[in-house]
């Protein structure tokens, strides 16, 4: 009997330590919604939100009674006929999953298949009723967003892993990513009203993030290739589509806001702010982030004019979230999921 | 998603798939207790200061286990990594120490790896295999080499073949499961005259493995089928062995031919799975032992060969596909001197071993090779009611690239000590309290230190000390027995090494940054009883273990519970026998475990039960004996998970069919 009691009390101390099911904040309004990647096979990309006071884990998954799939990649916030929807990009599990902005039930999934294999999709761009999603396998698919299905499907380069849109063009930044050594190095630009590639040009290996400045002029992130090809800034004038300047600088992730972007320093482990009326960068950091474990990526929120940089801790742990004011103070810190990837601030 | 980063996955799924090595044999008389080794009545005869488990035959078949991986889930303090299906990689870790600090040997041979420093135990069925031995601190098969005395935890297989049959032996099996998979084997053995004896066996295994699941990321709502699972594997092996009282010698041969597909992780909504393996091992033995008065010379030369391909047709790179292989080869010889003194367990010995090692793949850097000699020196004494049982273990090591640039060499040299002591208070010996204290480490494989991108050449040994208390009481009566033990374990892991982000996603390293603290607790219990012609044996397990990270007391995970480390697991068994009829049962509790290092509810994987029920009827019919198995297996139906992404099949039936002649 003594031996019972005894397994029991173990029992009991093993069990106190299992973690609770998440609670779920009664709105997702006045927030931060964080999309988080998750690990590669392990199914637990998720999304985390934040009310100003407490941070919500596991949303997507409590509202939906699902997972949201393997490797979520991207999301976009969008307002169509009066409602406001999300759209994500779901890389592993090759899905895009529609879902309302401030419920996060479903409105849709989307497969993004070719017969049985994954397109894997990558980054997203909304314009007008329809959104653009680049996928690994050196696609873009359009998707209609009022009857959600594909309406066309237009080859790129390898492996394209950035997205924006000037005037009625769509430009892709082909990375090539998977093919180290020999990454791809182009950029395709797509007329949005014929839907057909019109240009291919050559811009630096490993390109990925893009963003444009309010000149019109897109500003692009070359990775390099993590060993002798250091990263780049390539800025690229859209009505010639040339590359027009490259800094060679140890630069991997970029927030626009206006008349300029501030971007982070991998070497000085530091933000730093570059001018796009200028064309200058401020030499001195606007912000140090070498006490971060792991350093992974800048946010801008434009309602409330901060900052947002995530310390991915190791990739292996719950990210970190920091938000900053655009003078550089501090302003509160929040718990995300596994590898937070993206934000939608939520009025 | 760079390459850098998709390398260190693919490294991450190979460690996953690798299937190296192999093994078969035959089945034998039944011993119908499932016990510490260690419940022996004579002092004399204490083998055991050490927890020490024993499988033989009967309780393999009352299991239900096709392989090894399969039968050690069962033992107290194993938890065993299971991706589920058929020809998936089984491996054990017995108190959050994993296969990287465990031995597997083969009728005292050990079975290597210097790539992943991890055997995959679905490589070895039991069918062939007349006992599986389990021990925590050293090794306790008398014909163990100089080597299996370095790690912590050994798994010792008994082949049949190796044992010397009275004048024939002639046996088949076949074993269907309602996976749609299906395993045929067959083994004879004879006598060539009075000395000699000769024999083989063959394992064919196929099938789709094909089974329907239910998505742990889903709300239950959609049934899957977890497809790609499809297997051809077939085995042989032969023994010759020679037996003149005095002098024995045998020699061996085994080979493996694999050809499977590899049910990769299960993604959620995403079907595209078509990733191919191949394995071809040859293995090759030769043992010698020489015995004069109290002295025994033993001699061993082995040889490995291992070659392993992994395929995926399609990538979404410009080549459009993934295609990897790995040759591995290990030369080994050594020798091994005892003597006995009052009893044949109070011994002196002394042995050493040199192996040679060396590996080619387009995923590791520079064709390394591995030159290491592990040498040993122990004994036991017994002195009152008290054995005293120590051993002392070296390895030095050379490592040098083949193909180097550099021509970089590097050495490592280390000490393993192992000290335990029994005591014996009562006159009959039914209760031994027993205790050891062990000193080990792990060599950093090629994989740490030389896989593409992710290795680090500059990796020290992995450090781990154990220490156990353990008590064991026994009553044997003429128509029951009954069995207690309880031990109490503290193990601590240092210089752990462990893959870490250096600069960002997509630049990983191999790390001696770790630090765990593990302590636990192990109760079991046997109870067998006569009524009649029935015969009921009901046995009890529960494992508490606690493994913390105490790598950082900065970080957030300091103080979690380490991955896949439930801290209470269990597994019963219920056994009836009746005039040759069976009626089996098993129950694996495990409790809810982390599939990351942080202790939150998104890594929480729950905690599952395994229940499978049999009946099975043993027909003697003069020197034949037919045995004839049904069982359930997962009776629960429940796609739980051991490890992420890697539903477990549901309920399933299985026919097991044996049959035997014996003269």
């Amino acid at each position: 009997m003594r031996g019972i009691q005894f397994i029991a009390v173990l029992l009991l101390i093993a069990s106190c330590k299992k973690p609770e099911a998440p609670s779920i904040p009664e709105r997702y309004e006045n927030g931060i919604l964080v999309l988080n990647e998750g690990l590669y096979e392990q199914n637990n990309a998720s999304m985390t939100f934040y009310d100003g006071a407490e941070s919500f884990q596991l949303v997507f998954k409590s509202e939906n009674g699902r997972g949201i799939g393997d490797t979520a990649n991207d999301f976009d916030a969008y307002s169509l006929l009066g409602k406001e929807y999300i759209i994500v990009a779901v890389n592993l599990s090759s899905q895009i999953e529609i879902i309302e902005r401030k419920t996060l039930k479903v409105v849709a999934q989307i497969p993004l298949y070719d017969g049985i294999n994954a397109r894997q999709p990558r980054d997203i761009d909304i314009y007008g009723t329809r959104a653009y999603v680049c996928n690994f396998d050196g696609t873009v698919a359009v998707i209609d967003l009022i009857s959600y299905t594909i309406i066309d499907l237009i080859e790129v380069g390898a492996n394209p892993d950035g997205l924006v849109i000037v005037g009625d063009y769509l430009y892709v930044s082909n990375s090539g990513g998977l093919d180290y050594p020999v990454y791809d190095s182009t950029m395709s630009v797509i007329n949005l009203s014929s839907l057909s590639l019109v240009e291919t040009f050559e811009t630096r290996i490993n390109s990925t993030q893009m963003i444009v400045d309010e000149q019109g002029e897109i500003y692009l992130l070359s990775n390099g290739n993590y060993a002798d090809v250091s990263a780049a800034l390539l800025r690229i004038d859209p009505t010639t589509n040339t590359v027009v300047q490259t800094i060679e600088m140890p630069i991997s992730s970029m927030a626009y806001t206006y008349n300029g972007f501030y971007y982070y320093d991998e070497d000085e482990q530091a933000i730093y702010f570059y001018n796009t009326v200028t064309e200058d960068i401020n030499t001195s950091p606007f912000l140090s982030v070498a006490d971060y474990e792991t350093f992974h990526g800048i946010k801008y929120d434009a309602q409330n004019d901060r900052l947002l940089c995530v310390d991915a801790n190791g990739y292996v742990n719950s990210s970190t979230v920091n938000a900053y004011s655009l003078s550089g103070e501090f302003l509160f810190q929040f718990q995300a999921g596994l590898l937070a990837t993206d934000m939608i601030f939520n009025n | 998603m760079h390459l850098k980063r998709n390398i260190f996955l693919s490294f991450c799924i190979l460690l996953a798939c690798q299937t190296f090595g192999q093994d078969t044999s035959l089945y034998l008389k039944p011993i119908p207790v499932f016990a510490k080794q260690d419940t022996i009545l004579k002092l004399a005869m204490i083998t055991a200061t050490i927890p020490h488990y024993e499988l033989q035959q009967a309780k393999l078949d009352e299991l239900g286990a096709a392989d090894v991986g399969d039968a050690l889930k069962y033992v107290p303090g194993v938890q065993l990594r299971d991706y589920g299906g058929i020809g998936g990689i089984k491996t054990v870790s017995f108190r959050s120490l994993g296969a990287g600090h465990t031995t597997v040997q083969m009728d005292g041979n050990q079975i290597p790896n210097v790539q992943s420093g991890v055997i995959n135990l679905s490589s070895f069925e039991l069918f062939g295999l007349e006992k599986v031995a389990f021990s925590s601190g050293r090794a306790v098969d008398q014909r163990s080499s100089a080597t299996a005395y370095l790690q912590a935890n050994t798994i010792a297989l008994n082949s049949k073949l190796a044992s010397q049959p009275t004048k024939f032996r002639l046996g088949f099996y076949s074993n269907s499961m309602s996976i749609n998979a299906y395993e045929n084997g067959g083994l004879a053995q004879a006598r060539l005259g009075k000395r000699f004896f000769i024999g083989g066996q063959f394992l064919l295994r196929l099938g789709s493995g094909t089974y329907p699941f239910y998505h742990p990321e889903e709300d239950g709502a959609v049934l899957r089928t977890r497809a790609n699972t499809a297997l051809f594997n077939y085995r042989w092996r032969t023994l010759l062995g020679y037996d003149h009282g005095k002098t024995k010698v045998t020699t061996s041969l085994s080979f493996n031919d694999n050809e499977q597909e590899l049910p990769g992780a299960a993604v959620l909504f995403n079907p595209s799975n078509d990733q191919k393996l191949w394995n071809k091992d040859w293995r090759a033995n030769l043992n010698h032992s020489f015995k004069k008065g109290k002295w025994v010379w033993q001699n061993h030369i082995d040889f490995n060969q291992n070659y392993t391909r992994y395929f995926d047709p399609y990538n979404l790179s410009l080549l459009g596909f993934i295609d990897v292989d790995y040759q591995q080869r290990n030369l080994a010889g050594g020798s091994i001197l005892s003597k006995s003194f009052r009893f044949p367990a109070e011994r002196i010995f002394i042995g050493s071993d040199v192996i040679a090692s060396h590996l080619l793949s387009q995923t590791i850097n520079g064709a390394p090779q591995r030159m290491q000699s592990n040498s040993v020196i122990g004994g036991a004494t017994l002195f009152g009611k008290f054995k005293l049982d120590a051993n002392l273990t070296a390895q030095f090591i050379i490592d040098r690239l083949g193909e180097s640039v550099t021509g970089q060499e590097r050495n490592y040299g280390k000490l393993s000590p192992f000290i335990s002591l029994g005591y014996s208070p009562l006159k009959k010996a039914t209760l031994r309290l027993r205790t050891f204290f062990k000193n080990t480490f792990r060599m950093p494989t090629f994989n740490d230190l030389y896989y593409n991108f992710i290795g680090n050449t500059n990796l020290l040994p992995e450090d781990a000390n154990l220490f156990n208390l353990g008590v064991t009481y026994g009553v044997y009566k003429k128509r029951w027995t009954a069995e207690f033990s309880a031990d109490a374990y503290y193990n601590r892991v240092t210089n752990k090494i462990i893959a870490i982000p250096t600069k960002d996603l997509f630049n990983w390293s191999m790390q001696n940054i770790g630090s765990t603290d593990i302590r636990g607790v192990e109760v079991g219990g046997l109870l067998s009883f006569a009524v009649r012609e029935f015969r009921i044996t009901t046995n009890t397990n529960h494992s508490f273990n606690e493994s913390i990270d105490v790598t950082d007391p900065s970080s957030e995970n300091y103080g979690d519970q380490i991955p896949y480390t439930p801290y209470y697991s269990s597994s019963n068994g219920f056994n009836v026998t009746w005039k040759g009829y069976g009626f089996s049962s098993n129950v694996l509790i495990s409790g809810f475990r982390f599939s990351l290092n942080e202790n939150n509810y998104a890594n929480l994987l729950p905690g599952f039960v395994d229940l499978n029920s049999g009946l099975s009827k043993k027909f003697n019919l003069k020197s034949n004996e037919l045995f004839v198995d049904l069982k359930v297996q997962n009776l629960l139906n429940k796609n739980y998970q051991v490890i992420r992404s890697f539903p477990m099949p549901g309920r399933y039936y299985q026919l097991r069919i044996k049959y035997t002649i014996k003269k």
